[in-house]
């Protein structure tokens, strides 16, 4: 009961219990193991037309993506330049991603925790944001030497501050531990929210950064004589089927309320990138 | 060490990790809840065999690790495990006289009384789960031990541990 006591309240205590998580490595890796056969087993028995499809698709797929970025690059530099203009801060940069691999997914229905690969050895740190190709997925719970545990953005003691991409109205999307579904809370009934409306990461709360997918609005309720609409969103990650992540180091984005020289720095970053566009 | 005692401390930590790696096992979504307390099973057929060499402190370990796995509030699991051992020593010498079949439904309670603990233990730190998790892996543990009781006690004796 005592020992109970300590682990919630202490901040002191989670450094025992990060060097002692050391141990459950090995065990999600064993576990891991059937996983890593079916996927040489799927692999291996691929012919080589399917692979060369395969190859097409992710060469055109990738044209497609890079001509978009270019797009991007003058975009966010456009961005940068008006923020500036208007005295106000930048809110996107470039954050460093780096890949990560899903070793783990917490055994308890009521949970949804994933266990990656990387820990603090690789700079994985307690409330790094982690995404993947479709969007946000959640944000890192513990971390040990080698492995990092995720809580996801469904589990039902996570919530997330957002925002809709339309028309930048401010929400928080709450996880009810169902993998396909979000509630947003609090809306009020004359909100313009509609079915369809991309939500998106705010950066309020300085945990998560500015911008990244997080849901889809699939369901908007007004009940008679309720206070709020009551709205449902779909997780535009993958949650319970990527088997990679990208794990996202934004020590030069800066959220709303950040450091004065990073914001400095960012703009001077942003304005060059600008000239060099122009 | 000598050959005869280190082989029967190589088994039972062998068991123990594969019971740990059990639990965290990839299933499909249907079969988690279905999912037997490995740890619990295996630290039950030890009891059966060797019920003096199991104590308190090798079950508060047992659920020490078993909280660190599942990432719970350090303690949970092994007040838990201290508890459910604390009734098969009290339930010693009356299970000694029974049958297989009966010490299934033996662990069935055993399991109930597990979770029950859990599910109280869990609330009471301020994280809800649902009551679905009593009764499936109870089910699944006393056909757990119907199944791996008897293989194991021939590897026992086969490890020199009986």
């Amino acid at each position: 009961m005592a020992l109970m006591m300590v682990d919630i309240n202490s901040s002191e205590f989670k450094s025992v219990r990060s060097f002692a998580n050391i141990i459950i490595g090995p065990f999600y890796r064993i576990a891991d193991i059937p996983e890593l056969i079916t996927e040489l087993g799927n692999s291996a028995v691929r012919s080589r037309q399917e692979i060369i499809d395969e190859n097409q698709r992710l060469k055109s797929a990738v044209t497609v993506l890079s001509g978009r970025t270019q797009r991007m690059a003058s975009l966010v530099a456009e961005n940068g330049r008006l923020r500036a203009l208007l005295n106000s801060t930048a809110l996107v940069a470039d954050d460093d991603l780096v890949i990560a691999e899903i070793i783990g997914v917490s055994p308890q229905l009521d949970k949804h925790h994933i266990i990656l690969n990387k820990g603090s050895e690789a700079g994985v740190y307690e409330g790094q944001p982690v995404l993947d190709a479709d969007g946000l997925i959640g944000q890192v719970l513990e971390v040990s030497l080698f492995t990092s545990r995720v809580i996801l953005v469904t589990d039902q003691s996570h919530a997330v501050p957002a925002q809709l991409n339309r028309n930048g109205l401010r929400v928080v999307a709450e996880g009810i531990g169902n993998y396909g579904l979000l509630i947003l809370s609090h809306v009020a009934l004359t909100a313009d929210i509609q079915v369809g409306d991309l939500l998106v990461s705010s950066g309020l709360g300085g945990r998560f950064p500015i911008g990244y997918p997080i849901a889809m609005v699939s369901e908007v309720e007004r009940s008679e004589g309720g206070a709020f609409l009551t709205v449902k969103a779909i997780p535009e990650a993958k949650l319970n089927r990527s088997r990679h992540v990208l794990l996202v180091f934004d020590d030069q984005s800066v959220s709303v309320g950040g450091k004065a020289s990073a914001i400095t720095k960012s703009i001077d970053h942003l304005m060059s990138g600008a000239d060099v566009s122009e | 060490m000598s050959q005869s005692s280190f082989r029967p401390i190589f088994f039972s930590f062998m068991c123990f990790s594969m019971a740990l790696v059990l639990t965290v096992i990839g299933l499909p979504d249907w079969m988690d809840q279905w999912r037997p307390l490995w740890l619990l099973l295996v630290m039950f057929i030890w009891f059966s065999a060797l019920p003096n060499n199991v104590g308190l402190v090798a079950a508060f370990f047992a659920g020490l690790t078993l909280d660190l796995l599942l990432g719970d509030p350090l303690g949970v699991n092994a007040l838990c495990f201290c508890v459910a051992l604390l009734i098969c020593h009290f339930q010693y010498l009356r299970l000694k006289r029974r049958t297989q079949l009966q010490r299934a439904w033996f662990v069935a309670a055993l399991v109930v009384i597990y979770q029950t603990c859990y599910l109280f233990l869990q609330s009471a730190v301020g994280s809800e789960m649902s009551f679905s998790i009593i009764f499936a892996p109870a089910l699944t543990s006393c056909i757990g031990w119907l199944l791996f009781s008897v293989p194991m006690s021939r590897l026992q004796r086969h490890f020199g541990v009986i």
